[in-house]
């Protein structure tokens, strides 16, 4: 009997702990931006990202905190060489553009991507970047439904194996 | 002897669903705030990805303990609060004191078994969060974490078992833990709030010492402070309350209705 409601309150937890990963992923589907900006020749970024239907690499924008009113970014000039890897270290892409541009992103894998901006022309300055991640977090949805699953069917399983108990005694 | 104290002692906490809800608080906590802090996306400057990878879960975990200390603090104090007071209320008391040898592991039986429940479940939520983020858990920084909040708890349970011998009655012990674990964090917090923790002097006072332990073992937190210091002191803190609440129980404290 106690082993069962053990099992029981297990079910529940990790019933609970899938319901806060999904409202976590349902509150997390709407837009978020991040930037960052350092001056050189060549800087290399680091950025951590999660697998989502929409990424996009603002580069040569400055990074506003609250866009409101909306007024439009600071930018600076230049060509640049930009080299993006993915956590494996293989090329995702290599472009070389004039600032500022945009550059779209298929991000499958959630992990440190590596982002090297580098000047291809005599010009001097800061090589701000801004990361645009739209649409919902895949992997934390996936482990929300999983965890749900096993929630549901530790407490089920628990549900029949009390039943049959029961069942059997009134038969006795 | 001490074992056996502690699995009673263990068996009478479990009788409670309070793993579980422990479990479950501390989930929505570090869940909510490790899947939150490093959003979807983080930008970052450094050496090489590993070190970014490193960079981010120790500031994470930094963060993510910050956030949860006064939950360790209340829970750790009221779990031992209810303890001691059952046990006087019950009588256990009694026999115990009629037990010489016995009195100085009974104490310390009630502080590991009642520091154990809090422990697991940050860990064990810390963990979680950490797999949900990275995929991956770094085992130093988890490993430094988990003794970090055992020394936390420890030092919540050992000043509440001080307390709790003194107040002995049920309301009273849980009023007075309560009011002076929340105190105890609010002035860490203060100090936090005003950059003070930065200051050799106010980074030892406790529970403020512990988080100083984390944030300077991960090189996140002031570099004037030596860990080889520190680390003793947050540990001297843990025995002093043990050896008075030794001395408290073996001499002073007396057994009446």
């Amino acid at each position: 009997m106690r082993r069962n409601i053990t099992l029981l309150r297990i079910g529940l937890l990790i019933l609970s702990i899938s319901l806060i990963l999904f409202a976590i992923v349902v509150s997390m589907s709407n837009k978020s931006e991040v930037g960052i900006s350092r001056g050189g020749k060549s800087v290399t970024y680091y950025a951590y990202l999660s697998p989502a239907p929409k990424v996009k690499l603002l580069i040569g924008q400055y990074y506003i905190r609250v866009p409101f009113p909306p007024t439009r970014r600071p930018t600076c000039r230049g060509r640049v060489e930009v080299i993006v890897l993915d956590p494996y270290g293989t090329i995702l892409k290599r472009v070389e553009r004039s600032m500022p541009f945009e550059l779209k992103l298929e991000v499958t894998t959630r992990g440190i991507y590596t982002i090297t901006i580098r000047r291809v022309d005599q010009s001097m300055g800061d090589l701000p970047l801004i990361v645009v991640i739209e649409g919902v977090d895949r992997d934390r949805s996936l482990l929300a439904i999983f965890l749900g699953v096993c929630g549901i069917l530790l407490i089920a399983y628990n549900i029949v194996i009390l039943l049959i108990r029961r069942w059997t005694e009134k038969r006795k | 002897m001490v074992l056996e104290m502690m699995k009673t002692e263990i068996k009478e906490i479990t009788r409670f669903p309070l793993m579980d809800l422990y479990l479950v608080i501390f989930l929505i906590l570090v869940s909510l705030w490790m899947a939150f802090h490093p959003g979807r996306a983080t930008l970052m400057v450094a050496n090489s990805p590993s070190e970014a990878l490193q960079m981010m879960s120790r500031k994470i975990l930094v963060m993510s303990y910050a956030s949860i200390e006064f939950l360790i603090a209340v829970l750790t104090s009221l779990l031992v609060a209810l303890s001691i007071a059952r046990d006087y209320e019950r009588g256990r008391v009694h026999l115990i004191l009629t037990l010489l040898p016995s009195r100085r592991w009974y104490l310390l039986s009630k502080i590991v078994s009642c520091s154990l429940p809090p422990t697991i479940s940050a860990v064990f939520s810390f963990l979680l969060g950490l797999l949900v983020i990275f995929v991956t858990i770094p085992l130093v920084e988890s490993i430094i974490m988990m003794c970090i909040v055992l020394l936390l708890t420890l030092f919540y349970s050992s000043l509440t078992l001080l307390l709790s011998l003194i107040a002995k009655r049920l309301i009273p012990s849980l009023v007075i833990s309560t009011i002076v674990a929340l105190f105890t964090n609010m002035i860490s917090k203060t100090l936090v709030y005003f950059e003070l923790h930065k200051i050799p002097t106010f980074s030892i006072i406790p529970p403020l010492c512990y988080r100083t332990v984390l944030t300077v073992s991960f090189n996140m937190g002031p570099n004037s402070i030596n860990p080889y210091v520190l680390v003793p002191i947050s540990i001297t803190y843990i025995i002093a309350l043990l050896l008075a609440s030794n001395y408290y129980f073996n001499n002073i404290m007396e057994v009446g209705k």
